[in-house]
């Protein structure tokens, strides 16, 4: 198994299972999915209304106090990676989450190894309201966010395991 | 064609409890009618339970019970007695691994019209990641 792919089984295990079970029930994984021109590893698709989570009380609480918002999250990953791709890839998400009534969306890119400079700067000055991004170098677990709440929430939420 | 099978023990239990419920609600309204009074011993209690298991068995495989034999070209899944689904591999476009909840997972199929089965694999007591890479591959027909 590559770094890659244990790194997308513990994002998918987290999304689905794990701690992000807070932020949105994701529920339904796709594994390389065109989107448009661009070809995802892993879309993994949910609701702020959990539906798969607790048992009775947790289900009436969260059917009266939780909006029922479509979300997704979007892994991707890359080796040489450049501006124009990355807005590519921005075009292709914000696309997908308007023809889709998606209210919000993570978007990750993983990459063994550090980021660009240039790519970092253009992510952390990012400010969508309903895309979070981040960049993850899965060699050594370091997680560059987007400056929006939804950014900011990626690591928060989203724990990878360390490797040896 | 490989088939599997497991028996599902939670819901052997959940029929075998129903049964178990019924029988007894039933005896105690059979009895205070005919009687006027309540009163249960030990051989009611054990031909109550012999009763449950062999309706609680019954109830298991033709509701809950699941099959599904597949080879490379397609698959056959029987659910219960009614629902039976056969189909093609190349019928199908995408896959995605689906949370029901409580660690269950199905691999869902799409066809081109977007119709979908679900594969309960789960009940089957498959790894669902593992298996979801298998019908991809599958689905891509290598």
């Amino acid at each position: 198994m590559t770094d890659f792919e244990r790194c997308l089984l513990d994002i998918e295990n987290e999304l689905m299972t794990g701690k992000c079970a807070w932020v949105a029930d994701f529920n339904e994984s796709f594994r390389a999915l065109k989107i448009g021109d661009i070809s995802f590893d892993m879309v993994v698709r949910g609701n702020t209304r959990g539906k798969t989570m607790g048992f009775l009380l947790s289900r009436i609480y969260s059917y009266f106090t939780l909006p029922s918002y479509d979300v997704a999250c979007f892994v991707s990953c890359v080796d040489s990676f450049g501006e124009r791709a990355l807005n590519a890839t921005l075009r292709a998400v914000i696309n997908h989450l308007k023809n889709n009534d998606l209210q919000w969306a993570w978007l990750i890119f993983l990459r063994k190894g550090p980021f660009s400079d240039e790519i970092r700067r253009a992510v952390e000055n990012m400010k969508f309201q309903e895309l979070g991004v981040a960049l993850i170098d899965v060699e050594s677990n370091t997680v560059t966010p987007s400056n929006s709440y939804l950014g900011r929430s990626i690591p928060k939420y989203l724990k990878l395991k360390r490797r040896p | 064609m490989k088939t599997l099978s497991r028996i599902q023990y939670s819901k052997l239990i959940l029929s075998f409890s129903v049964f178990l419920i019924g029988f007894t609600i039933l005896y105690f309204l059979t009895i205070y009618l005919a009687t006027g009074s309540l009163f249960y011993n030990r051989l009611i209690l054990l031909i109550n339970i012999a009763l449950s298991i062999v309706g609680g068995w019954i109830l298991y495989k033709s509701r809950y019970h699941v099959a599904f034999s597949f080879d490379e070209l397609g698959f056959i899944m029987q659910r219960g007695k009614k629902e039976r689904v056969e189909r093609e591999w190349r019928e199908f476009s995408r896959v995605s691994l689906l949370h029901l909840g409580g660690g269950v997972f199905a691999i869902r199929l799409y066809d081109k019209q977007d119709k979908f089965v679900d594969i309960p694999v789960s009940a089957l007591k498959l790894n669902p990641s593992e298996f979801r890479f298998q019908v991809m591959q599958l689905i891509k027909g290598k």
